[in-house]
Formats: structure tokens, sequence, C-alpha cells
């Protein structure tokens, strides 16, 4: 039984414990250290909480940022806007799918392409005009898309999408 | 600018259809454009719907408060429902929604309520579970709101409504509007169409009265030239038959007169005499008659020979004529002289220019005759140190029965040259003259070169200066 052990050490060594720690990279997310401000399910492939994938501030705030100047449907003048690419958050999850349905904290729903994030400079946006989106206004999350640079987005079609108070995304 | 009808019709009104039509399409085109940008900028947000999440909210809110101060339960999240009651009431108070709040005059009202219930927040998070004063004054500052926003949502939809239906009218206007303009564009057009058929129709008339003009100008420049031609017909006949007719009578009133004292070798002689005349007539007669057959029905045979054969056989011709008569014949260096032609009929054209040389040239002059190369050409030269011809004749010396006014009393028809040049084009040659009045003439028939001429030799053995000379003429000056 002792080179049995040894064999089982040796793939132990050479195989099962690099394989499980490419488990562990392949489909573990980090875990979120404060409440989740984004819940992703559905078509992804690394995960955090059962099958979903919580954000929370900190995590959100580590990917890369961006900006975007524009007007949008519900407000005056042109607002600054800044956040993490919704592409970006989809690829840190592995997503698989072409429509995500997003959710908001008052559980308004809607269905966006993803093709959309990929078109277009999608942003998860977390402050506005250089304050933190608060649930009492639009926030926490507010999917914003860059209206004044591409006259197609300047459709009630595409207004619709910009979900505020952003809770949720379901990749299907 | 006269206003003829002529300048109405044709020019004013198609003038006036083409700024009306170019005014009516802007007019059109602006129109569109402007129900594009109202259909975009039209499409602002719902009102009601946003009156209704209020609304909502506002219901939720006290929902979530009655839960955790009446029944103590401590999941309800008072915080969230609180966060996004505000949130609607921020968005109310926001844009495009408080200006339309403010046109149908809620703005100020809300904006109270507004106040109040962001107040809220100290005393609901103060409020202690069993507190049944934090759901009544919850109450207090819901209620009024949600009155507040019922009479908003029925006010929002009826303005809606109306903006709608006058959006409607307006996109119904635009339409009709736009339809009646099309009816302008379609009549301009249809105008401006006829229009240039009209035209297109009158263009080609006109061409084809240009075509009818030019060819009745053609028509009348070979009247002239026929009647040209008759002219020197006549100025030819009438001056050569002159002569002989004038010997003729003179002699005829001689034998009139003193016939019967005569001796009999006087009237043999007076005889003679108009014997000769008449001769010459016939003559003149028959010579106009041959020459003008000749050019018609002469059957030309060509083929390759040597120019300077054919211009030595000219030569002897003339001088069986006349041997007292110096003719020289050079020859240009490098000439080979083969050209394509009737051999018989550039003796002929040769020999023509030989013997008009000699005819009109005094007889202690010389003639010299000279072949040449001159590109693809091959060509003969004849030289006379004659009258020679003015400049003013020089375009006309090869018309049918012109003489020239130094040859007046010369007996000829004036037909000899014309033939040499039809004989000449005949052999796709032709005929060039170069006179200098008082020195001389030098006339000259070129004839295409064959393809067996010896190729064209190095600059050095034959220079061009000397391949220029070859002809009689300076290139420059020709034609």
């Amino acid at each position: 039984m002792c080179w049995l052990a040894l064999v089982a050490g040796v793939i132990a060594v050479f195989w099962g414990l690099p394989a499980s720690a490419q488990n562990i990279d392949k489909h573990t997310l980090q875990a979120p250290a404060g409440t989740a401000l984004l819940i992703v399910s559905g078509a992804i492939e690394k995960f955090n909480q059962g099958g979903e994938a919580h954000f929370d501030r900190a995590m959100l705030e580590q990917l890369p940022s961006h900006e975007i100047s524009t007007t949008t449907s519900v407000t005056d003048g042109v607002s600054h806007f800044k956040g993490p690419l919704l592409r970006d958050v989809l690829q840190q999850v592995g997503a698989k799918g072409t429509m995500v349905q997003a959710q908001g904290l008052n559980n308004y729903v809607v269905d966006i392409p993803i093709s959309d994030f990929y078109d277009f400079d999608v942003l998860l946006a977390l402050y506005q005009d250089g304050k933190q989106l608060e649930p009492s206004g639009k926030g926490p999350l507010w999917i914003v898309y860059p209206r004044d640079q591409w006259r197609r987005l300047q459709d009630i079609r595409y207004d619709y999408r910009w979900v505020w108070q952003l809770h949720r995304l379901d990749v299907k | 600018m006269k206003f003829t009808r002529l300048n109405v019709v044709g020019y004013l009104l198609p003038v006036l259809a083409i700024i009306t039509l170019t005014g009516l399409l802007t007019l059109a085109l602006l129109r569109l454009s402007n129900i594009q940008h109202d259909m975009r900028s039209n499409a602002s947000t719902n009102m009601l719907w946003v009156v209704s999440q209020a609304q909502f909210e506002s219901l939720l809110l006290g929902d979530a408060v009655y839960r955790r101060f009446i029944d103590s339960q401590a999941q309800a999240d008072v915080g969230l429902r609180y966060s996004l009651f505000l949130s609607r009431l921020t968005l109310l108070s926001e844009g495009p929604q408080e200006r339309f709040l403010e046109g149908i005059g809620a703005s100020a009202a809300l904006s109270g309520h507004i106040e109040a219930a962001r107040n809220m927040r100290q005393w609901l998070e103060a409020g202690r579970p069993g507190d049944v004063s934090v759901v009544l004054r919850l109450q207090a500052v819901l209620q009024p709101l949600v009155a507040l926003l019922s009479t908003v949502s029925s006010k929002a939809m009826v303005t809606q409504w109306e903006e709608s239906g006058a959006r409607l009218d307006t996109y119904r206007d635009a339409v009709l509007t736009i339809l009646f303009l099309m009816i302008g564009i379609l009549a301009c057009s249809l105008f401006i169409s006829v229009r240039l058929l009209l035209a297109l129709k009158h263009g080609k008339e006109n061409e084809a009265a240009k075509l009818h003009a030019a060819d009745l100008e053609k028509q009348l420049e070979a009247e002239r030239k026929i009647s040209q031609l008759y002219r020197s017909f006549g100025a030819m006949v009438s001056h050569q038959f002159r002569t002989p007719l004038a010997i003729i009578d003179a002699s005829m009133q001689r034998l009139v007169r003193a016939g019967h004292d005569m001796t009999h070798e006087e009237v043999a002689r007076r005889a003679n005499k108009v014997r000769d005349a008449t001769k010459r007539l016939t003559h003149l007669i028959e010579s106009t008659l041959i020459a003008d057959r000749i050019s018609q029905k002469i059957e030309v045979s060509m083929q390759q020979c040597d120019l300077l054969l054919v211009a030595n056989e000219a030569i002897d011709h003339q001088l069986a004529i006349t041997p007292a008569r110096q003719i020289t014949l050079k020859v240009a260096s490098g000439f080979v002289g083969k050209a394509w032609c009737d051999p018989v009929l550039a003796e002929h054209v040769l020999f023509n220019f030989i013997s008009n040389a000699v005819k009109y040239s005094p007889d202690c002059t010389s003639i010299q005759v000279r072949v040449f190369e001159d590109g693809d050409w091959v060509g003969c030269a004849v030289r006379d140190e004659g009258a020679g011809i003015t400049q003013d004749e020089v375009p006309h010396i090869f018309d049918r029965y012109f003489r020239a006014a130094a040859s007046a009393d010369i007996v000829g028809t004036g037909m000899g040259l014309y033939v040499a040049q039809q004989l000449a084009q005949m052999q796709q040659g032709q005929v060039r003259v170069k006179s200098d009045y008082g020195k001389g003439s030098v006339f000259e028939l070129r004839l295409r070169g064959t393809a067996q001429k010896k190729p064209v030799p190095p600059a050095s053995e034959c220079p061009d200066s000397a391949r220029g000379a070859a002809s009689l003429f300076e290139s420059g000056r020709m034609i």
C-alpha cells in the first residue's frame, strides 16, 4: 500500500494541487467585504455567493474607471459620470450570454442586449458630477450611455435602458 | 432686355418655375426636418409613470413604517423605502419633470411636500417600535401628498393627451402642407420638363435648319465655282479665239476689197493664212475638249517606277519639239527615286511642266529639272526663268481655264495645269507651285515613295539640310 500512497502523493503534488488552485482562479471571485451594491447572476462563470457574483463598492472601484460627460433624458444640462465600464464588470464574472436583465431597487426591470456594452462605452456610474450616487437619488449605480457622443443613442428606445438604482444584473 | 412674349415664355417663366421649385423643395425639406426634430424632442419622460412611481413609493413607505412601528417587524426596511420614496420626489423636482409640473401649476404645492418629506428622516430614525406617533406623523405628511399626486397624475394625463392631440394636429398640418408643396413641386417640375422637351425639339429644328443652310451654302459655292468656270472659259475663248478670227476677218476683207487685183500666189498666201487660223481654232477646240475628257476617262495603272527615267522621257519629248532649248537634269545626292505612279501619266504631268517652262520663258534662258526625295515623297521640280506668276494668281493657277495675266499673249486653253493636277491626284500625288514674279517659277510633282526605298542613311551621310534642299521649296514657305 505504501507505493499507492506515494503515487497518490505524486498525483496530488503535480496534478491535484494545481488543479484545485486553477479551480479557485477559474470559478471563484473575490468575496465582498461590505454590503453588495450589485448582484450579477445567470450565465456567469465566476461567483462568490452561491451561484451569484456580489460586488461591493470597493470591488467596483477596483475596476478601471472611465468617465462620460453627457446629457440625460431626466435632468437638465450636461452631467459628468464616473465608474467602471459595464463590459468590464461582465468580463470580470465571465458572463456568457446575449442579454442582461437589469433590475432596480424599485423592481424596475428591463432587458438590455450585451452588444450595447461592446458597441458603446456604457458606464456603471458610481459618481455624478463628483458626488457619489445615493439611493435617494439615482444611485447607488446608474447605467449611463454616451448619449451625446452617438446620435443613435438619442432615442427613447435607449433612454429606458438607463436603469438607475441598479441592483441586479441577470445574464441570459 | 425687352419684355417680349418670347422672353417671358422662353426665359422668365422657366426661371420663375425653377426658383419656385427650389423654394417649395426647401420649404418641404424644412418642414420635414422640423417634424423629424419634433419627433425626437417629444420623446420626453412619461410623467404619468413618474407620478405613479412616487405614489407607489409613498404607499410602500407607509406600509414599511406601519410594519416597523405598529407590528414591530424589524426586517421592514424603512431606510431603503424612504430612500426610494425620496428618489422619486427628487426625480419630480428635476429638469423636464419640474418644468412639466410648473406648466400645470403644481410645482409650488409639490415643492412644499418635498421639503416636508426630506425633513422626515430625523424623526423616522429617532422613532422606536410601538411609537404610534411616528405613524400618525407620517400619515399627516403622506396623505396630502398622495392626494396632490393624484391630482397631478390626472392633470398630467390630460395635459399629455392634449399635447399628443396637438402634436398629431401639427403632424397632420405638416403632412398636409407637404402634400400641397409636393403638388406645387410636381406642377413646377412638369412645367420645366415640358419647357425642356420643347427646347430640345426647338434645338433639333434649329440644327436641321443649320444643316439645310449649310447645304444651301455648299450649293451656292458650287454655283459660284461653276459661274467662275464659265467666266474663265469665256475669257479664254474670247481671247484665244479672237486673234485667229481677226486674222480670218482681215484676210477675207482684203480678198473682198482687192481680190481681183491679187495674183494667184497672193490669194493662195491669204487663203493659207486663213487656213492656219482655222487650224489654230480647231486645235484650240480639240485640246479643250480632249483635256476636259482626259481627267474623267483616264484609267490609272499604278506601278513602281523610276522617276528619273520618267523625267528623262519628258525632257526628250520636249527636246524633240524644241531641240535648241537648254534643259538640264539634276539628281539630288543619294536619289534612288522609286515612286508609286502611272509612268505615262507622270510623264504627261512632267511634260506639261516642261513645255510650259519652254513656252513661258525666253529662249535664251535655261530650264532646270530636278528629281529629289523628301521623306515619304519622291518628286520632280521644273524651274524656269520666265515672267513668273503674281502672288494673287498662284492659288488659281491649277484652276480650269485659268490663265495668268503675263501669259495673255501666248496661246493656251488654261487646261494644262488643271489636267496635271487631276492626274497627280489620281496617282495619290500632288502638284505645287512657287513663283517669284519677274524671276521665274518652280512647278513640282510629288508622288508617294515605295517601300523598297533604301533605308534612311545616318545623319553624317545624308544631313537634314541636304535632304531639305532636295525639294526646290523651302518647307516653311510651302502651302
